[in-house]
Parts: C-alpha cells; sequence; structure tokens
C-alpha cells in the first residue's frame, strides 16, 4: 500500500520526510517496502518568463531564448516551445534537478546558446495524464487560473518549489499483512504515527458524521435528506445479510469534465491510481485516504430501483476492461435492467459515471469480506475496492466518507443539489437474522466487530466474540514477553489503536500459574480492527507500540513428555519419523552420514525439484512400488511438468546431462530427495474418507488422515558417466564402470546401521539395460534398490549419448536393517581357501555363495571358528556353462585352524552345494582358465 | 709365512684395501673369499699352526682368531655400506617429482543445502531438542484449518499453493513446515521441543529471489510457562550460531495466524552491518494449541521458521537464489570450502 505524505499532515511532524515516515512505520510493525518520489521532483520551481526571443535553426526550427525569472535569479533559458508568451508562469527544472525517467539537469549549451535549466512540459514530468495539463498539451506548462484554482497568478512568487506551489506529494510504500485491512489507508497510518509522534489525533471519520446516534449523525448543510422517504423515483432494498450498510447519495448538476485539483491527483498518482475523471477520481482519493471504497454511478443510467443482493444464477457482467461472471450466491447490485456492479469488486460499463456524466450516484456500503474475497479470487479481479472489503472496511466510517465525498464535489462544483437518498445498516447482533430489511437505522444497535461473520469462521475467535469485550488484564502481558511493562504503558497503547478500555475488579483471569496478574481490564476494539479478539492480540498490539527490545532472551530447558509406546515406531508411510531419542529422524541421519561418504568417494550432491512430464515418469514408471500412479499437481507452473516424480532418476538424469554439457567429461552425482506416488489404497482411503475434511474440529484422527495421502518417502538416487579417474602423471584417465556402480551401492550400504540385510538379484526394470541392472531384496522381498547400466534409449530421452550411464536408486524407507548381534573379536590367523563350481549359466552368483557360506557358517559355528569374508572372486563363461570360483577366510579365535578342519569344512560345503543346486566340482583341467582365476593365496 | 703380528696386520690391511675398492656387493664378497678363502695369507697362516711348536701354538691361535674377528666386522661394515649404497641408488632410480602428480578422482561434495540442513539439526541436537519431518504432500487441515488459517482467510491468498489433482483442494504441496507442528504435538505431546527440517513449495515464478520449491527449517516449542523471552533466547543462540557470535536478534511484530503475537525477526551482523530479515516467530496461538488438544491455560509455545537458502545467500553473500537450484555440480563442490569454514562458527 503505497501512502501519499500529503495525507499525513497532522499526525507527524512539521517537513518530517518521507524516509522518517518509511521507518517510523517499520518501528511500528509495517514492513517497508521503499518510498515513493514526489511527482514533482525537486528543483523544479515557478518561474516567470521576461522575454523570448525566437531565433530561427537551419535545421527549420525555431527555439526561443528566454530569460526567466526563478525568483533568487534570472536565467536564460533555451526553450523549443513557443505557446507562451512573456509574463507567463511556466515551470522551470533548474540545473542539479532530476526529471522522472533519471534526466539530470545540468548548464549546457543548446544551439550555441548557453541553457541554465529548462521549462517543462507536462510530458517531461510525466504528468501527461493530468487532464488540468491538458491545454498545454504538446507544449509547455503555462500555470493559469483554472489551474491555480482561485490562488490569484498575481499572488505567486517565482522561485517558488513547483512541488509545494501544486500540492505535489511523495509517498511511502509499505507492505500490510492481511490482518490489518486499516492500513490500506491514510486514515490507519495516520492513526499509528500519532500516537508514536505523541501528536493529538483528529479522525474526521471518526467523529464526523459516522457514529450512530447524536448530533455527529447530523448531515452537513447542503445535503437533503430524503431518506425517510421512499419516493418513487429512485428507490432501494438490501436482500442479502452479506450487506451490512448501504447509503446512497444523489449528486446532481455536476461539471465532470474539469480536472480534480492537482493535490488530489498528485496523491493519486503516487498511490498508483490513474486519473479517470472527477467524480471517479474523488472516489478512490476518499478510497486511500479513509480506507472505504466507494462506487459512483452514472444516474442517468441507472434504471431504479436498485437492490443488493445474492445473485440467483449465473449472470455475465461487462466491465470496463473485460467482462466477467457472476455465479449463484455472489452478491451484485441490481437495476431493473441487471447488474450494474459486483458488490465491492467492480462496476458494469452499463452504469459507470463518464466524463459527460452529469448526474450521479454514490454509493456507499459495507460488504461481508469473505464473500468479496470469495468472489474476487474466482473471478481473478482484484481492485482497490475488493482488496480493502476483503480485509474490512471500518464500518463505522463509510457513512462519514460518504459525506466528506460530497463535501469535496460541493467544494469542486459549487452548484450541485445533494440528495441524501436512502441508508441501511445492519449491524445487528445475529448473524443469521433473517430480518427484513429497513431503511431506519436510529433503531439499529450499534455495531461491534465481534458479531461479525468471518469472525465466526474461527472457532475460538467465536469463544471471545461471544462477549462485546475482551478481558485482559496487565500480567498478562508479562506472561506471554515475559519482559515488565507498566500498567501506564499498556493502557496508552490500547488507547491509542483506539480501544476503549476499563478497569475492572480483579477476577483470576486466564492464569493459572498463581502470578499476580496485576490490573484487570475490560477492552472493546475499535469497529477498523477486526483483528483483535483474543487476550493475545492486545498483548501483541502493546509490544508492538511498546517495542520488543525489553524482552532478554532465556534458554529454556528441553523436555518431554513420557514417550509412549506406539509413537517410538516410525512412520513410513507418509515420511514423518520421530524417535524417542533426540537424534534427528533416523532417515534424516542416515541421508547425512550417505552424504558424507558420497562425497568421499568422490560425487557431488544435486538439488532438483521434484517435478517431472508424463513421458519423463513412465521411463522408470513405479520403480519399487509397481501398482503405483503418479500424483498429478492440479496447478503446475509448466503445464508439462505436472507429476510429483515416482522416482529421482528422471531429474538427476536430466542434471548429470547438464552437467556433462559444462564440464563434458566427468559426472558423479547423487541426490536425496522425496517420492511419491498414489496406491490402490491411498486412493480408496481418500474416496472414502474425505468427507471427514467437511466436519474437522478438535477430534481428528491423524491416522484416518494420513491414511489418505500419497505414499511419501526418501530416495537416493546416484548416477556415473563420464570421467571416473582423471589422466595424470602416475593416473590413467578412465570412465566410470559398472564395477564402480557396485562399489557405490555396496558403499551405501556399509552406511547403514545396524546392518541392512539385503540380497542381490538380476531383474529387469524399466529404463535399464535388460541384461545389466540388478535388485537389492529385503528378507521378505521387498524391492528397496535398483540399479544398472541404462538402456541405450533412456540415456538418449536424457540426452546422455556417447557414455555409458549407471544410475541406481534405493528407496531408504524400504531398506531394512538387521539386529544380529556382531562378532566382535579381533583375534585369529586368516584361512583363505578358493573353491571353483561349474554352474549353469542362468544361476546367480549370489545364490551359490548364499548356500555354500550358510553351509560354512553352520559347520564353523561348532568349532569356535568364523566365517570373515566370501566373495565371488571369478566367473568364467562358457558356451553352456560357467566357472564360478568363490573365495572364502575363516578364522579361529582360540588359534590356528589344523589344515583338516578348514579342508572339512569346504568340502562338506561344497557337497551341500551340490545338493540343493544344479552345480559340480569340476575335475582337475576339465574348465579351461580356472587356473588363471585362481588367487595365489588360494592354496591352503 | 711365518705367523707373526705384522704379517697378520699386513693381510688384515690388504683385505681393508681391497674391500674399500668394491662397490657392489657381488664383488665385495669375492674380495672377502680372496682374502680369507684357501691359498690367502690369513688362511695359510692359521693353517700353520698346527706346524708350531706346542708352546707357541696358543699365542699364535689367539692372534690369529682376534684377527679372524677383526675381518669379520670388517667385511659385516662394508658389506652393509655397501648394500645401504645399491639401495640409495636404487631408489634414485625410482625418483618421482611428488608436485607433478594430481587428485585423480573429481572432487565430491555436500549441496550448500545439505550441509547447513546437518548443521542446524546438529545445533538444535545439541539443545537436547528432537529433530522430525512430515510430508511434502500434506492436506489443508494440517497446512491451514488446524494452524487457524479460517476458511476464506485472507492469508491463504499470500501463499499460492500447488494443489494436487483429484483430491479436491484437499491435498497440497505444504507451503511450510509448519505442518509439522501439529503432527509433533499429536505424535509427543506436551511439552515438547523439536525442530522439523524440510521442503516446502509455493507458486513463485522463480526469479533471483523465489523459488517455487524451497527449504525450511520449523522450530516448535510448547511447555508450561513459556513466554517470548524464550523464544528470543533460542533464537539468539541459533543466530549466534549460523551468523556469528556477534549477532543480535531483533524482533518487529508480524501476522502469521498460528502465532499470537506474531514477529518478525530481523538479525544484524558486523559481516552484514545492517538489520536483514531472517525468518518469522510467534507465541502458538491458543487455537493451534486446542487443534492439537493442548489447553492453552496451562501451556504456551513458541515457534519459528526460516528459509535455509535464504540462511545460505545472507551467510555467504550468495545474490541470487537460482545459484542455489541449479543442478550445476559445481555449487557442491564450492561448498566443501563453505561447510568448512561453518565449523568454525559455531557457538
Amino acid at each position: 500500500m503505497i501512502i501519499p505524505t500529503s495525507l499525513l499532515g497532522g499526525s507527524v511532524p512539521k517537513d518530517c520526510k518521507a524516509e522518517t515516515i518509511l521507518r517510523t512505520l517499520a518501528e511500528l510493525g509495517f514492513e517497508e517496502e521503499t518510498s515513493v518520489p514526489c511527482t514533482i521532483p525537486d528543483g523544479v520551481v515557478l518561474g516567470r518568463v521576461l522575454s523570448a526571443q525566437p531565433h530561427p535553426q537551419k535545421n527549420g526550427k525555431i527555439i526561443n531564448l528566454c530569460s526567466v525569472d526563478v525568483g533568487t535569479s534570472t536565467q536564460q533559458i533555451v526553450c523549443g516551445a513557443s505557446n507562451f508568451a512573456p509574463g507567463d508562469y511556466v515551470l522551470v527544472a533548474l540545473p542539479g534537478s532530476r526529471l522522472p525517467g533519471g534526466i539530470e539537469i545540468q548548464i549546457r549549451k543548446v544551439y550555441g546558446f548557453e541553457s541554465c535549466g529548462m521549462i517543462l512540459s507536462a510530458e517531461e514530468l510525466s504528468l501527461q495524464d493530468y487532464a488540468g495539463f491538458a491545454s498545454s498539451l504538446g507544449g509547455i506548462i503555462v500555470l493559469d487560473e483554472k489551474t491555480m484554482k482561485g490562488v490569484g497568478l498575481d499572488a505567486l512568487l517565482p522561485g517558488t518549489p513547483a512541488s509545494k506551489l501544486l500540492g505535489a506529494t511523495d509517498g511511502v510504500d509499505i507492505n500490510v499483512t492481511p490482518d490489518r485491512g486499516y492500513m490500506l489507508s491514510a486514515r490507519g497510518a495516520r492513526r499509528e504515527l500519532a500516537h508514536f509522534f505523541e501528536i493529538d489525533l483528529h479522525d474526521r471519520y471518526l467523529e464526523e458524521g459516522g457514529r450512530g446516534e447524536g448530533k455527529n449523525r447530523a448531515l452537513p448543510q447542503g445535503i437533503k435528506d430524503l431518506s425517510g422517504i421512499q419516493t418513487d423515483v429512485c428507490n432501494f432494498d438490501v436482500r442479502t445479510h452479506n450487506c451490512l450498510a448501504f447509503y446512497a447519495i444523489k449528486i446532481c448538476e455536476i461539471d465532470n469534465t474539469q480536472p480534480v485539483p492537482f493535490w488530489i491527483y498528485s496523491a493519486l498518482k503516487v498511490a498508483g491510481i490513474p486519473s479517470i475523471n472527477l467524480a471517479v477520481d474523488l472516489a478512490n482519493f476518499i478510497c486511500i485516504d479513509a480506507g472505504v471504497p466507494l462506487n459512483v454511478y452514472d444516474y442517468r443510467k441507472l434504471q431504479t430501483p436498485l437492490i443488493v443482493d445474492e445473485a440467483k444464477e449465473k449472470i455475465e457482467v461487462e466491465t470496463l476492461t473485460d467482462t466477467c461472471v457472476l455465479e449463484e450466491g455472489d452478491i451484485a447490485i441490481f437495476d431493473r435492467e441487471g447488474v450494474v456492479a459486483v458488490a465491492g469488486i467492480i462496476t458494469a460499463k452499463c452504469a459507470s459515471a463518464q466524463k459527460n456524466s452529469r448526474d450521479i450516484l454514490l454509493e456507499a456500503a459495507h460488504f461481508n469480506p469473505s464473500t468479496i474475497l470469495a468472489t474476487s479470487r474466482r473471478m481473478g479481479i482484484h481492485t482497490e475496492s475488493s482488496k480493502r472489503y476483503e480485509r474490512w472496511v471500518d464500518p463505522l466510517a463509510v457513512r462519514s466518507a460518504a459525506l466528506r465525498y460530497c463535501e469535496l464535489l460541493r467544494d469542486l462544483c459549487p452548484g450541485v443539489e445533494i440528495e441524501y437518498l436512502f441508508e441501511y445498516e445492519n449491524f445487528a447482533k445475529k448473524k443469521h437474522k433473517e430480518e427484513r430489511v429497513s431503511s431506519h437505522p436510529s433503531a439499529q444497535e450499534h455495531h461491534n466487530t465481534q458479531e461479525h461473520p468471518s469472525a465466526q469462521e474461527h472457532p475460538s475467535a467465536q469463544e471471545h466474540h461471544s462477549q462485546k469485550e475482551i478481558a485482559f488484564s496487565e500480567g498478562f502481558v508479562k506472561r506471554i514477553s515475559g519482559a515488565e511493562y507498566t500498567k501506564i504503558e499498556i493502557e496508552k497503547a490500547l488507547i491509542a489503536i483506539g480501544c476503549e478500555i476499563t478497569e475492572r475488579n480483579p477476577t483470576p483471569l486466564r492464569d493459572n500459574t498463581g502470578e499476580d496478574t496485576g490490573a484487570q481490564y475490560t477492552v472493546k476494539p475499535p469497529s477498523w480492527r477486526i483483528d483483535l479478539n483474543i487476550p493475545e492480540d492486545l498483548a501483541e498490539e502493546v509490544l508492538r507500540i511498546c517495542k520488543m527490545d525489553r524482552i532478554v532472551g532465556k534458554m529454556p530447558v528441553a523436555r518431554f513428555a513420557d514417550v509412549k509406546e506406539s509413537t517410538n515406531k516410525q512412520n513410513w508411510q507418509t515420511g514423518f519419523c520421530a524417535y524417542s531419542n533426540n537424534l534427528p529422524a533416523l532417515d534424516l541421519q542416515l541421508s547425512f552420514r550417505i552424504a558424507d561418504a558420497l562425497e568421499g568417494f568422490g560425487l557431488c550432491e544435486v538439488k532438483n525439484f521434484p517435478f517431472v512430464t508424463q513421458e519423463e515418469d513412465e521411463v522408470f514408471g513405479g520403480l519399487f512400488d509397481p501398482a503405483s500412479k503418479p500424483v498429478r499437481i492440479a496447478n503446475p507452473h509448466e503445464k508439462a511438468a505436472a507429476l510429483m516424480q515416482r522416482s529421482i532418476l528422471p531429474r538427476i538424469l536430466k542434471s548429470a546431462a547438464f552437467n556433462l554439457n559444462i564440464s563434458n567429461t566427468s559426472c558423479g552425482i547423487f541426490e536425496f530427495a522425496n517420492v511419491f506416488w498414489n496406491t490402490p489404497e491411498s486412493v480408496r482411503n481418500f474416496r472414502e474418507g474425505s468427507s471427514i475434511f467437511e466436519s474437522i474440529k478438535k477430534d481428528i484422527s491423524p491416522k484416518t488422515l494420513d491414511a489418505m495421502l500419497p505414499y511419501q518417502g526418501l530416495s537416493l538416487a546416484v548416477v556415473l558417466c563420464g570421467t571416473a579417474t582423471l589422466g595424470g602423471v602416475q593416473s590413467q584417465e578412465r570412465d566410470y564402470l559398472i564395477q564402480d556402480l557396485v562399489d557405490v551401492f555396496y558403499f551405501i550400504f556399509e552406511q547403514f546401521s545396524p546392518r541392512v540385510q539385503i540380497h542381490p538379484k538380476q531383474i529387469s526394470a524399466n529404463g535399464f539395460h535388460p541384461y545389466r541392472c540388478m535388485g537389492f531384496f529385503g528378507d521378505d522381498g521387498t524391492l528397496c534398490a535398483v540399479g544398472g547400466q541404462l538402456h541405450p534409449q533412456t540415456a538418449e530421452t536424457f540426452a546422455l549419448t556417447g557414455v555409458n550411464v549407471f544410475a541406481l536408486e534405493v528407496h531408504l524407507p524400504h531398506v531394512f536393517t538387521t539386529s544380529n548381534t556382531p562378532i566382535l573379536t579381533a583375534r585369529g590367523t586368516p584361512t583363505c581357501m578358493d573353491v571353483t563350481f561349474r554352474t549353469p549359466v542362468h544361476l546367480s552368483a549370489y545364490e551359490l555363495k548364499s548356500v555354500f557360506a550358510k553351509k560354512v557358517e553352520t559347520l564353523s559355528r561348532d568349532q569356535g571358528i568364523i566365517l570373515d569374508s566370501i566373495r565371488v572372486v571369478a566367473d568364467f563363461r562358457h558356451s553352456d556353462y560357467r566357472a564360478v570360483t568363490l573365495k572364502f577366510c575363516i578364522r579361529k579365535e582360540t588359534g590356528a585352524i589344523l589344515k583338516s578342519e578348514s579342508e572339512g569344512i569346504r568340502d562338506d560345503a561344497v557337497r551341500e552345494c551340490e545338493r540343493v543346486l544344479d552345480v559340480t566340482m569340476p575335475r582337475p583341467g576339465e574348465i579351461n582358465g580356472v587356473n588363471d582365476c585362481k588367487h595365489p593365496e588360494g592354496k591352503v | 709365512m711365518d705367523i707373526n703380528q705384522q704379517n697378520i696386520d699386513l693381510a688384515i690391511c690388504r683385505l681393508e684395501e681391497a674391500l674399500m675398492q668394491c662397490t657392489d656387493v657381488q664383488t665385495l664378497k669375492a674380495e672377502y673369499k680372496k682374502h680369507t678363502a684357501d691359498g690367502s695369507d690369513l688362511f695359510t697362516m692359521r693353517a700353520g699352526i698346527k706346524h708350531l711348536p706346542l708352546e707357541d701354538r696358543s699365542i699364535a691361535g689367539r692372534m690369529i682368531s682376534e684377527a679372524m674377528d677383526r675381518v669379520k666386522v670388517m667385511y659385516e661394515e662394508a658389506l652393509k655400506k655397501c648394500k645401504d649404497r645399491e639401495m640409495a641408488a636404487a631408489l634414485q632410480k625410482e625418483a618421482i617429482d611428488m608436485t607433478s602428480l594430481e587428485p585423480s578422482r573429481p572432487l565430491g561434495g555436500r549441496h550448500p543445502l545439505g550441509s547447513l540442513m546437518e548443521d542446524l539439526v546438529a545445533f538444535f541436537t545439541s539443545l537436547g531438542w528432537k529433530t522430525v519431518q512430515g510430508p511434502e504432500i500434506d492436506n489443508t487441515w494440517y497446512n491451514f484449518d488446524g494452524l487457524n488459517f479460517a476458511k476464506d482467510h485472507p492469508a491463504r491468498a499470500m501463499q499460492d499453493t500447488f494443489f494436487v489433482d483429484g483430491a479436491d483442494g484437499k491435498h497440497l504441496l505444504r507451503t511450510h513446515t509448519s505442518t509439522v507442528q501439529l503432527r509433533s504435538l499429536f505424535t509427543f505431546g506436551v511439552p515438547i521441543y523439536v525442530v522439523a527440517p524440510g521442503r516446502v513449495y509455493r507458486s513463485d515464478v522463480l526469479d533471483s529471489t523465489h523459488t517455487p520449491v524451497f527449504t525450511q527449517i520449523e522450530g516448535l516449542a510448547v511447555d508450561r510457562g513459556l513466554n517470548m523471552s524464550h523464544l528470543v533466547g533460542v533464537l539468539e543462540a541459533f543466530a549466534a550460531h549460523v551468523f556469528g557470535p556477534e549477532t543480535k536478534v531483533r524482533l518487529r511484530t508480524n501476522y502469521f495466524p498460528f502465532t499470537e503475537p506474531s514477529a518478525e525477526m530481523d538479525i544484524w551482523s558486523p559481516g552484514h552491518g545492517k538489520w536483514i530479515e531472517w525468518g518469522g516467530c510467534g507465541m502458538v496461538h491458543p487455537n493451534v494449541l486446542a487443534s492439537a488438544g493442548v489447553d492453552s491455560r496451562e501451556y504456551t509455545g513458541f515457534a519459528f521458521g526460516m528459509g535455509l537458502e535464504r540462511t545460505l545467500m545472507f551467510r555467504y553473500g550468495i545474490l541470487d537464489v537460482r545459484d542455489l537450484v541449479t543442478p550445476d555440480l559445481r555449487i557442491s563442490q564450492n561448498s566443501r570450502f563453505l561447510s568448512r569454514l561453518s565449523k568454525g562458527c559455531a557457538l
């Protein structure tokens, strides 16, 4: 919200600069954006032309060599325009001044003459849209009686700063949070600044023509009160409880072609509102000054009666710029012909006031914020008006704002006739009272914010709203802040923001700590503060106004409730995971450890957005859950990338291509990210249970809610391609090999603690090389990791051509850890042996290893022998069989293993393999190359 | 040949001369043999002992045996010298200019966001807080309703939200890590002190200061007697950990539906020389406590949240957030330097 500083007079010290105001507002809790420069820059002054000598130039132009009185001196200025004469008052930019657009005025030679400044046109000041300067269009601005509005030209002093003379203003731009609608007006800022600078505030919108009774209610002179009479010429009705106040004033015989005074134009311009015509500009001015949106109709275009009602069906409405569609329930103003305005948002084209309008109808109203919000959001139309109604317009200022409008207009067009036609106020206690509209306000009660319908949306706000007042205490401020604020400070702060406070007898209140709660108050918030509902709100206001710098930091000692057994488990289903010890959630902790390990491996971590296209998603499909379906975003940024990733691989492969493009040699990267998918269960749970959202209050069941969410869990992906080892004096350059991928796999599993219990298996997976892909499975057969060489087509899809690409993904929630007691001993000399099997081509080496290892373990256990390691060390592929060599090492804690012991174990294990699997021990010399693969240490 | 000291010395002297001229072990061994084996003077003298008169034999025997001992020592020394020389020569042949060797493995690196998250989590762990996480696709109740965002509250328009298709506006990509507030209150009950780092989503267009996907860390403490001084205490220690011990913290009131009072937190550090906005915080709104079934008359709490991207930008003077959300791995390689530095900033 940009507030013109000219509207802050009377609430800030004299000559207070925009920067000071901005800083002050920031201190008061309003986030500063920036200051907006004055519509007429510094250094532009009033000048009086003393003489003007035309000098024709070779290029056909005629320049005027002028002598201009600029107050302190007379300057020679060269001017290209000629729409002025000696004696005229003009605007002069003196050397050193800077025009909009950044042009700096300097003394310079123009056509051979020295020119000490510039006589300005409206364009040069970016004021071409100001109707008051329109007469001088194309030429320079010549100030005349009309522009000066009553100031006699004789009274003008050359050298006067133009901004002061014309009433130009600069502005302060602040960011207004949604709870503080009142700050979308100069009125709100005036209040805040006045209490900061300790200046007595005169709030005309509060004190004049607003409140429900007494002499304040009297209409200013010259306004005819016809509201008690329902004339048959024009009548009104309000038929929706979402309209809480409605006033209609008819103003006849205005001259809508004349410009608004420059000071109003300037205020609007600074606030970013374009000048339209007199009637509309004034309404906009009141809008930024009072924060009350006013609507101006061309009275002659209306077909009375005028009715405020909810739309009963879809209606298309043509506005000045566009068309919008009203839906059932939206509030609108109807005349006999149709919609004349979408309430609180925008006027229909057919009824809006134009330059040639002579009679206008002024509408001032108060609407329910939530309906305005819903309508404007659905239509996608956000206007100055809707912005304020959404955030709450002070209902008690609506009438006074309308009357201020009338006064301003009457000053500008003295001959106008003003008729106060209609008023309706429904600030009744009960929201849903189906009470028919009465145009008589006097019987109505005072409004108070607490009965406002939108407030009832807050479950606990309602609790406070059931009373008219908020119970508050001195001690409550301390309870919230932990710092001392005196009784006087608290009272002053509450009064400053407009609250009415009464001290009352102490009764225990909101504090069962047994502490002295000090003075007790009943606080009635002001009509413009819908956000003050509970004592905490008031405490915040006290802290805001008295500052929080006296709060001294204390470090609390963390403690926890006794952890129930059931909460001590991770809920991988939704990724929510919490442990009873104070270590980080397990998956997070693991991800840190693995990331550190992979960094040491020479890999780089990358981060990507988790959005993928349909094609990218389909490359790998549901890697870890074939029944899964991707989660789609309803309103994605890029229409194409609307799916949440089911695997990290698509995005990390794109990343790999990106990096290969830059470094064009090496790319070893990894990424941790959540993956998402719908399961048939989650979809069914949502279908069956989503109605619970309609009635969620306090008694919700987190489990039910979570069961409806898509599956989510942390995955880790690694991509290896390009150079693995860089060439150098002592090193050979080589590319990543499939062995590197397997190394990374086991390296990752090494990081789990306790150890993982997983089983490798040759598999084929979408997107991977059909014969170079492996999966790791848990004991129960759950797939927890997939990896291998990419299918050449996949590599091509991700623009990774010409290199072998290896990739893996580990889905951490699927990785099982085992809590088997480890053997913690370092004694014994190992004995290592090789054993070679003749196996069928299709047999998995891991299967052979497992059977062998299991038997070795069983046999050794009784003899106090430990199986240290077992590895596949050779695999020779022949046409119809393979030769697979295992190397295993055993040791004995208590001493050396006898040859007979070790050979006995080996032979028994071999026999077991031959029995269980389709394998045999080859006869010596049967298999070529077997000897080559034997490890030298293999001989016992 | 007479067996006398003179002849012995002479023989030894000759051997010594011969040994000294040897440069390799093989020659040395040959020379030694030549001077001690059959036919050599020493050998001849030793063999001549048995021809001496009985009374002279023991003296001559002793002289010879002493001589043999001297010779042996002499030989061992010469052999060692020779071997050392040979080894040195061999090693010299293996000379490598060690400074010519470059690392052959590519440089690995953690992403700065990952390192920072670990660093922050470690800090709160040191305070005895728990770290928890919640799902990134969450429902509107945890993200809005339960956190006191009224149905039509304008605050919902503050954050443009990504919604899940086909979920009737009930499921969304969480707009803040505050979703974890209620989740942890349900899980742990009170008292509670937790932080929740994680990814959040807002429908902002990617530019130098906005990104649709970013990272936050949320803190929540609910206990008896907590007030804003505790909030300030935690934030001051946290800011000092992240930005250095001289960092100051300032609160300015602001608006968040789920806290009351709410404040914007600014930090000042000598490195920046000005106040910069770091995050939001406040006392947990009684309605939020009510959502989790906590009695706000008995318990009060505070919460805070800040963006990790923003934190990194402040800490390292990064001007464009796109440098942090790029897939370019160089940001991670360079962050090795940053993350090591950060360890120096600890309390």
